[in-house]
């Protein structure tokens, strides 16, 4: 792993277009700033686990209960979801 | 195609109906191809199971029954990733995840499935937010009927 030291203010580079700068440093807390193309995401690495854990409990190892679940459960939509159109997402 | 599956036994999947996640999803990088098979008797709920792997298959939501408010703003590399213009051709699921006790049943609002209805491309979003959690509990939205015969394996 490439080791920099930057003081805030600083940037870095990864690329051509990918740029990376120190907000500022507040006791163990560091802002960055990541200024990249649109095709790229970015996303907290303690998120990427929470949401791997998620999908193991939820997909292969969850099949008996899934049926218990599926026999046991039925949707009963809140009235207000019956009258208020379903907002859709927002894409770009 | 015909499919084998554990839960559903033999299944016939139309080439127009297979959902195609070029990326796989976190713990399942594998998974590529997926159909999504209505579940019997509760609106809203259906299954998404894998093409590939006979024993994958997600219990999925659409998250605006259980939550009304539920309102994602899709990431722009995720919407090129689906090539995605036009909200319109957006579909959101929510994936299931049982815990040992069916009543406490939880939707991953923070990271949906999105589709683009038009292509069929499919894709896990992780939101850039911190209004949602990968747990919501939606056991107070679930009545009980066990006995109204559902069986997902009628399809």
């Amino acid at each position: 792993m490439l080791v920099l030291t930057r003081k805030p203010g600083e940037r870095l580079f990864i690329g051509d277009d990918i740029e990376i700068t120190v907000v500022s440093v507040r006791g163990d807390q560091v802002r960055l700033g990541v200024t990249a193309p649109r095709s790229v995401a970015i996303c907290r690495s303690e998120l990427l686990e929470q949401v791997r854990q998620e999908n193991l409990a939820a997909g292969r190892f969850a099949a008996a209960r899934q049926a218990t679940f599926a026999r046991a459960a039925s949707l009963s939509p809140p009235p207000a979801a019956q009258k208020t159109p379903a907002r859709r997402a927002r894409a770009g | 195609m015909r499919v084998h599956t554990l839960r559903f036994g033999e299944i016939d999947v139309p080439q127009e109906a297979v959902l195609h996640f070029s990326d796989g999803i976190l713990g399942f990088p594998g998974l590529r191809r997926c159909c999504l098979l209505p579940h019997t008797s509760a609106a809203g709920i259906r299954w998404l199971q894998s093409l590939d792997d006979p024993a994958l298959a997600f219990l999925t939501v659409e998250p605006h029954l259980i939550f009304p408010g539920y309102e994602i703003e899709l990431p722009d590399a995720d919407a090129l990733a689906l090539d995605l213009t036009d909200a319109k051709q957006a579909a959101v699921l929510t994936l299931i995840t049982i815990s040992q006790d069916v009543s406490a049943a939880t939707a991953n609002l923070l990271a949906p499935i999105v589709i683009n209805t038009r292509t069929c491309l499919a894709r896990q979003v992780i939101l850039e937010t911190d209004r949602y959690l990968t747990k919501h509990l939606i056991a107070h939205q679930l009545t009980d009927e066990a006995d109204a015969g559902i069986d997902a394996k009628t399809r």
